[in-house]
């Protein structure tokens, strides 16, 4: 087990610049889909966040066949699936969840068929499942955090509208919002958050990413601004604390950055000062220990 | 004056027919009660007014332009659960209004007090929406629509599950926004409370019945036709119809107690 200091002097080590890199990816990835999630969770789609995860993975496959950009080629096949959700979903006798199962397992099956006929198929299935933290090129650096910046832009822009939808869709349309292309534009974001994460965390992992800081924010506040600060710092600290137990340990990366986030969320499930469980059965004790205390809305009255 | 004018429309979801030749007018200064079995295409009526709805023929008229409609949905199409105060939510109703890129500004702000102020839900802006009473959250969804000052509101089951003080703060408030000058409809499902409260009643069941003042709806036959009440039920009596030049008689009224207390 390394210590921290270790960890970070192996950072600065200049024969090992590949980890300050995942580093790096793997902080900004966290962010962007701590607040992309924030969302997601909100809405209820994790199951959607699954799907364009999935989804992605023939673009990955294409990119890496013909040696193109896994960036370019995830983002297009995670859009195009997206899009086609979004068209067949319009059908009411279909419920979008089955719509959804349709296209992303039908997508996952093409990349998989389609990355068969690479050269080395096992090993490079591998590292897009589960992610790697070596073989990030310069150039996908650059992308990732231009996306990431670009994406927080466009969350800002659109909040106020992403969140009326999401509170009351017959409302927004009434109102006169595009719903359906405000839905669009929220597919499109959660692609992009996860495409730019994939690399690092695998194509399997990355709706932890997605969810679980988002989620576990969710358990601390009622308020939607802090939700939105807290889901990206809590992916943020599990994805250092993750790179660092895993690179200390020699442990895959993506596995243990999602294990420390879950582990986050479980703790803040117990232990949440208002809404965790420990504090509750303590209030109850707490009430039941002072049963001859007069009801306090009497006394004020 | 008409502020919504409703010729011959028809509307289906697919090939199922939920409107057939309805003509309905609803005037300024109108608290209508749009009322009907479930399935008689009542919340169809008001989606198709909004224009939520593909028409299979016929015109609908809004006075001013739609978006401006206030809206209140039934209360469960609404995500109770998320993270955002009572003023946040009736913000939302103005999104529109403040547009693309923008954040709400002081006059936003001004008009959000007011709307709270006339649900009397002043006092709560930042409480979380999760923690709000039935009777709040049905408040603040008025107030959501109200924040833009519509000439126009449309509000679908306000009542549906509320105590009564809530019923009847609601009540004195869309009569209140009907003698202004507005133009109120709502559907309900407590047929005594809008003969007793609305100004108009329009009766539909995949088409209208009948529409008009409470008054000039006491005809037995009306009710059985669209609700299958017949002499002898407790609501016939409560609604004060006229059967053949005498009121709901007082023996069948005691044969219907007969019949629901059991249950």
């Amino acid at each position: 087990m390394l210590s921290p200091a270790e960890f970070i002097a192996d950072l600065l080590n200049p024969s090992l610049q590949f980890l300050p890199k995942a580093l790096l990816v793997a902080v900004v990835s966290s962010i962007v889909c701590g607040i992309v999630g924030t969302h997601v969770v909100l809405r209820g789609m994790a199951f959607i966040g699954d799907a364009v995860a999935h989804a992605v993975f023939p673009g990955l496959a294409v990119a890496f066949v013909l040696q193109g950009s896994l960036i370019l080629g995830g983002a297009v096949a995670g859009v195009l699936t997206a899009v086609l959700v979004a068209i067949f979903s319009q059908n009411r006798r279909l419920k979008e969840d089955s719509v959804i199962g349709v296209f992303f397992v039908g997508a996952f099956a093409l990349g998989i068929v389609i990355i068969s006929r690479a050269p080395g198929y096992a090993g490079s299935l591998q590292g897009f499942m589960f992610g790697s933290i070596t073989g990030i090129p310069d150039q996908d650096l650059y992308t990732v955090v231009v996306a990431g910046i670009l994406l927080l832009a466009v969350t800002a822009l659109f909040n106020k509208e992403i969140v009326a939808v999401t509170l009351d869709r017959e409302s927004s349309r009434a109102t006169g919002l595009p719903v359906f292309r405000l839905d669009l534009l929220l597919y499109v974001m959660v692609t992009v958050a996860v495409v730019i994460s994939v690399q690092i965390i695998g194509n399997i992992l990355v709706l932890a990413l997605l969810i679980t800081p988002a989620a576990t924010a969710r358990l601390l506040t009622d308020r939607l601004p802090v939700m939105m600060l807290l889901g990206p710092l809590i992916g943020a600290a599990s994805a250092v604390l993750g790179l660092y137990l895993s690179w200390s340990a020699n442990l895959p990366a993506g596995g243990t950055i999602v294990l420390v986030a879950t582990a986050i969320f479980i703790g803040t499930w117990l232990f949440a000062p208002h809404h965790g469980i420990a504090g509750q059965s303590l209030r109850r004790t707490r009430l039941v220990r002072q049963p001859s205390t007069p009801a306090p809305q009497k006394a004020s009255l | 004056m008409s502020a919504v004018v409703v010729r011959d429309v028809s509307a289906a979801y697919g090939d199922r027919t939920v409107l057939e030749n309805v003509n309905l007018a609803l005037d300024s200064g109108d608290f209508m009660g749009l009322i009907g079995p479930n399935g008689a295409g009542k919340t169809t009526l008001l989606r198709a007014v909004l224009g939520l709805v593909p028409r299979t023929s016929g015109t609908i008229t809004v006075k001013g332009r739609r978006r401006d409609i206030g809206y209140v949905p039934q209360r469960h199409e609404f995500a109770w659960d998320f993270p955002i105060s009572v003023e946040e939510t009736v913000m939302t109703g103005r999104v529109r209004r403040i547009g693309w890129l923008r954040r709400p500004g002081t006059e936003d702000y001004e008009a959000v007090l007011r709307a709270l102020a006339r649900v009397d839900m002043l006092g709560f802006q930042s409480r979380p929406i999760g923690q709000l009473s039935g009777g709040q959250r049905q408040r603040v969804l008025v107030a959501r629509a109200l924040v833009l000052k519509p000439d126009i509101l449309l509000l679908d089951e306000p009542f549906t599950g509320l105590d009564v003080p809530s019923q009847e703060l609601l009540t004195r408030l869309f009569r209140e926004l009907a003698a202004e000058g507005k133009a109120v409809m709502m559907t309900t499902h407590d047929l005594i409370g809008a003969m007793l409260t609305c100004t108009k009643i329009a009766m539909i069941n995949r088409t209208v019945i009948a529409s008009g003042a409470p008054d000039a709806l006491r005809d037995p036959l009306l009710w059985e036709r669209g609700f299958k009440i017949t002499a002898d039920s407790h609501i016939a009596h409560a609604l004060g119809l006229q059967y053949q030049g005498r009121a709901t008689s007082h023996e069948p009224r005691m044969e219907v107690k007969a019949h629901a207390l059991p249950r």
